[in-house]
């Protein structure tokens, strides 16, 4: 599954430094022109240009990674105020961006001499060094440069992986095209150009792939179905196509008279490759990503306003209906209803094309391991199969950025304390290499992400103990937790077992981060854990920000909303499954095994209740972080998809309200955030 | 205050006097529409409304400058739909529009310390026109979203907020 092929990551690298450059020039147009950077501009910048190096150096464009550190370096001094902003220095950083950007396309096209790279480099340092008061030292960095790169950012650069001049292939096929027509299908997509003598029309299989010596001529990221994951040179032999005549038995599907082609193709095939070298080396400017992609860039909040329109459709058509309700003439009330079913069916299509504009395949979340935790494991010099299954699986593209973050911490820690070195693995009979499976899939409406390593597992007895040292719980509460609870502490803010905090973990983000990520999703995260046989991390999170499954509830006069995803079970409760602590006030559960502390819904609310006796009303038991809660109302109604509306857009946010949707008639539902009121009850 | 400021006014009455906020802020004038109330909220928030598919906030103004300490609410009530500077949709609940007024901002008398309900610093100033007094009211400042927040946590605690919504 997890094939290392660098030419899809240099792919999405690709795409986003596209976007970065976009930022990074508007913020700095925007310096240059009001002449002035406040903190958050040059935080911005800084965050930016950082994100490039980084991911720079992780699809090992090596040149293009050190010289963004420069830039890096000289933006994070403006940032700590070792600098103060000047006007020519917008200038300068715009410059620098412009000098990274053609060090990108050239290191792409692997034509960026080194000499080429140091004159720039040189220039920019120099540049740069004269608004510093170290200017000596600067310049003596710059003295002392070596052609190499310094900052450990280098991978191997043995890779052959070609990367031409985009359009060098359609520059090619027009040449060609041209000339013959359309008659030539052969560079499209599937089509190859064969190597070798007639007989090898395995085309690019790895055998004939050894043969090619031609160095790289023309390749196109377009053409990436091409290179699937193999990352195989791609060379082009365009002699060959026509010296050989055999060769045109490649071509017979499409009846072309062979003689008369090829001298034609001889000369235009060469000629196409003199236009390719000399177009690579006018204009290097043509990286684009994936231009030839049939999909086109929307900005979310685009897609939230088309979401928008639809929740209001979706209230008309409910109030259409509520009037249908009161016609009297029974026929065109059947034949109104008839139609607004159709339009009833309408609308939830539209609405469900709408929610799939916003998925995107867990791919995008996956893709982003493979290359981290190789590295990872070769700096703490472990063994680490990683696997990962339901890629195709799709989740909403606002998800996304919250998601990766609180995983890769997870996979992280994992990698640092759950796997065992490879020496350990072996003396406790287990393969060298530990195992780390990702596995997504949809169930129940949820989208669940499990994290699963086959390593030495949470030292429970440990991290309550430091639970314990810390004040986080209690003895007596350590006491009567389960192991369940106890591994949860992991997740209590300021809980760190590892005995030395390491570059791996211990960056400042800790598990408590990565569990309120998760709840800011609506998530929950779950631990299951076996000392000496691994950990598995349960990830929930609701399929979609925008839409909530949700059961209306009603307590007195007020109806509010509980989320679906939140619900365990509801019940009738006895009077002799009530019990109480002390005074009256607290009231709990007895449910089976359990003791699930009692929330009355009205008083919390301050609504006037139809039912004071707990017999007589309905308990919900609901979900959150790391307890049961027991929620009273008087009745539950109807279950229903909502839209989600934000409530502190106008307003602000209030205490156990977790957002508001619109309903059928009109009026604002309130949605429950079950975290909340146990926060505030509690 | 700058001359580009609009001084085009809409006029409602709060109590007996005539109030005045700049008509490029009002965006709507509706009836009292069905409102959520919002639990914890202060007194004079009446609750959410739908306005326009935003989920706005109910301002009962009377109830704010108290010089309506026990208001009904039916189908005549009238609410005037506002934007803020900061682009927030609120509804404010008067007791009546009455007029658009032309007001030259220039010509504003400062309104004295002491006098009105409402605090000087929520008033643009004061305008005379022949007999009549108009308050010009700041809605930005009065809408504030950190004002309201500090006003919301001075406020009693758990008032009857939900029995409004009858």
């Amino acid at each position: 599954m997890a094939v290392f092929d660098i030419n899809k990551y240099r792919q999405m690298f690709l795409e986003e430094a596209e976007e970065l450059f976009e930022t990074i020039d508007t913020l700095l147009l925007e310096a240059e022109e009001c002449g002035d950077m406040d903190n958050e501009t040059v935080n911005s910048l800084f965050r930016s240009v950082h994100t490039l190096k980084g991911n720079s150096a992780s699809v090992e464009l090596s040149q293009f990674a050190a010289l963004a550190h420069e830039l890096e370096f000289f933006m994070d001094r403006l940032r700590n105020g070792e600098l103060t902003f000047e006007e020519s220095m917008a200038e300068i950083l715009i410059e620098g961006i412009d000098a990274l950007k053609q060090i990108l396309e050239l290191e792409l096209a692997e034509e960026l001499s080194d000499d080429y790279f140091q004159e720039t480099k040189t220039a920019l340092l120099s540049k740069i060094s004269a608004f510093g008061e170290d200017a000596e030292e600067i310049s003596l960095m710059i003295a002392n440069e070596e052609p190499t790169d310094e900052y450990g950012l280098l991978l191997p650069q043995d890779d052959e992986l070609c990367y031409g001049p985009i359009g060098g292939v359609s520059t090619v096929l027009n040449l060609l095209t041209t000339s013959q027509d359309d008659q030539f299908g052969m560079f499209e997509d599937e089509s190859f150009i064969p190597v070798g003598g007639e007989d090898e029309f395995g085309f690019f299989d790895e055998p004939i792939v050894s043969q090619t010596d031609v160095p790289l001529q023309v390749s196109d990221s377009d053409e990436f179905g091409f290179f699937d994951d193999e990352p195989m040179p791609l060379s082009v032999k365009p002699e060959l196509v026509v010296s050989e005549d055999d060769d045109f038995g490649f071509f017979d599907e499409m009846e072309v008279p062979k003689t008369p082609f090829a001298p034609v193709l001889e000369t235009k095939v060469s000629a196409a490759k003199e236009e390719v070298k000399s177009v690579a080396a006018t204009e290097p400017k043509k990286f684009k990503a994936d231009s030839s992609s049939n999909s086109i860039r929307v900005d979310l909040s685009k897609i939230d306003g088309l979401m928008n329109n639809i929740g209001e459709l979706v209230i008309a058509h409910s109030m259409l209906t509520q009037f249908t309700v009161m016609l009297e003439d029974q026929k065109i009330k059947a034949d109104l209803s008839e139609r607004l079913d159709l339009i009833d069916r309408h609308i939830r299509e539209l609405q469900e094309s709408v929610m799939s504009v916003r998925m995107v395949p867990m791919e995008t979340v996956f893709s982003k391991f493979p290359k981290v935790i190789r590295d990872t494991a070769k700096k703490l010099n472990k063994k680490i199969d990683f696997r990962y299954s339901g890629e195709t699986v799709e989740i909403d593209k606002a998800m996304i950025e919250g998601l990766t973050d609180p995983l890769m911490h997870i996979v992280r820690n994992g990698l640092d304390h759950g796997i065992e070195s490879p020496e350990r693995r072996r003396a406790l009979g287990k393969p060298e290499s530990g195992t780390l499976m990702m596995v997504a899939e949809q169930a129940n409406g949820q989208m669940i992400i499990k994290l699963q390593d086959d390593g030495g597992g949470i030292n429970v007895a440990k991290v309550t103990a430091k639970a314990v040292e810390n004040g986080v719980i209690d003895e007596h509460q350590a006491a009567s937790m389960s192991m369940e609870e106890k591994a949860m502490l992991i997740f209590a803010p300021g809980l760190s077992t590892a005995d030395a905090v390491t570059d791996i973990s211990g960056r400042g983000v800790g598990m408590d981060v990565v569990m309120s990520n998760i709840k800011k999703l609506g998530g929950v995260v779950k631990v299951d854990t076996e000392e000496g046989y691994g950990t598995t991390f349960t990830i929930a999170l609701p399929l979609t920000l925008a839409i909530l499954d949700g059961l209306n509830i009603r307590v007195g006069k007020e109806q509010f909303i509980l989320p679906l995803s939140a619900i365990i079970e509801s019940l009738n409760p006895s009077e002799d499954m009530i019990k109480h602590i002390g005074d009256k006030e607290s009231e709990m559960l007895m449910l089976r095994n359990e003791f699930i502390p009692i929330v009355r819904l009205h008083s919390i609310f301050n609504v006037e209740p139809e039912h004071e006796k707990l017999s007589d009303g309905l308990l919900i038991v609901v979900r959150s972080a790391t307890q049961k809660i027991a929620v009273f109302v008087d009745e539950f109604m109807n279950q229903q998809q909502f839209v989600i509306k934000p409530l502190d857009k106008n307003f602000r946010n209030a205490q156990g309200i977790g957002g508001a949707t619109v309903r059928g008639d009109g009026s604002i539902g309130l949605i429950i955030d079950t975290m909340n009121i146990l926060e505030k009850n509690y | 205050m700058s001359v580009m400021e609009s001084n085009q006014m809409l006029t409602f009455k709060l109590g007996d006097e005539t109030y005045g906020i700049q008509i490029s802020k009002v965006r709507e004038i509706l009836t009292y529409p069905v409102v959520t109330p919002i639990p914890d909220a202060s007194r004079w928030v009446k609750g959410v409304i739908n306005l326009r598919g935003e989920v706005a906030p109910i301002i009962d103004l009377r109830v704010r400058f108290n010089t309506n300490e026990d208001p009904i609410y039916t189908n005549r009530t009238i609410v005037i739909a506002v934007k803020t500077q900061d682009m927030r949709m609120i509804g404010l609940v008067v007791d009546e529009v009455s007029d658009m007024e032309n007001v030259e901002l220039d010509r504003l008398y400062p309104a004295p310390d002491m006098g009105t309900s409402i605090a000087p610093e929520y008033l643009k100033g004061l305008f005379k026109k022949e007999d009549k007094m108009i308050v010009i009211l700041d809605i930005d400042r009065i809408l504030d979203k950190d004002e309201m927040q500090r006003l919301s946590r001075q406020s009693s605690g758990p008032s009857n907020v939900l029995s409004a919504s009858a």
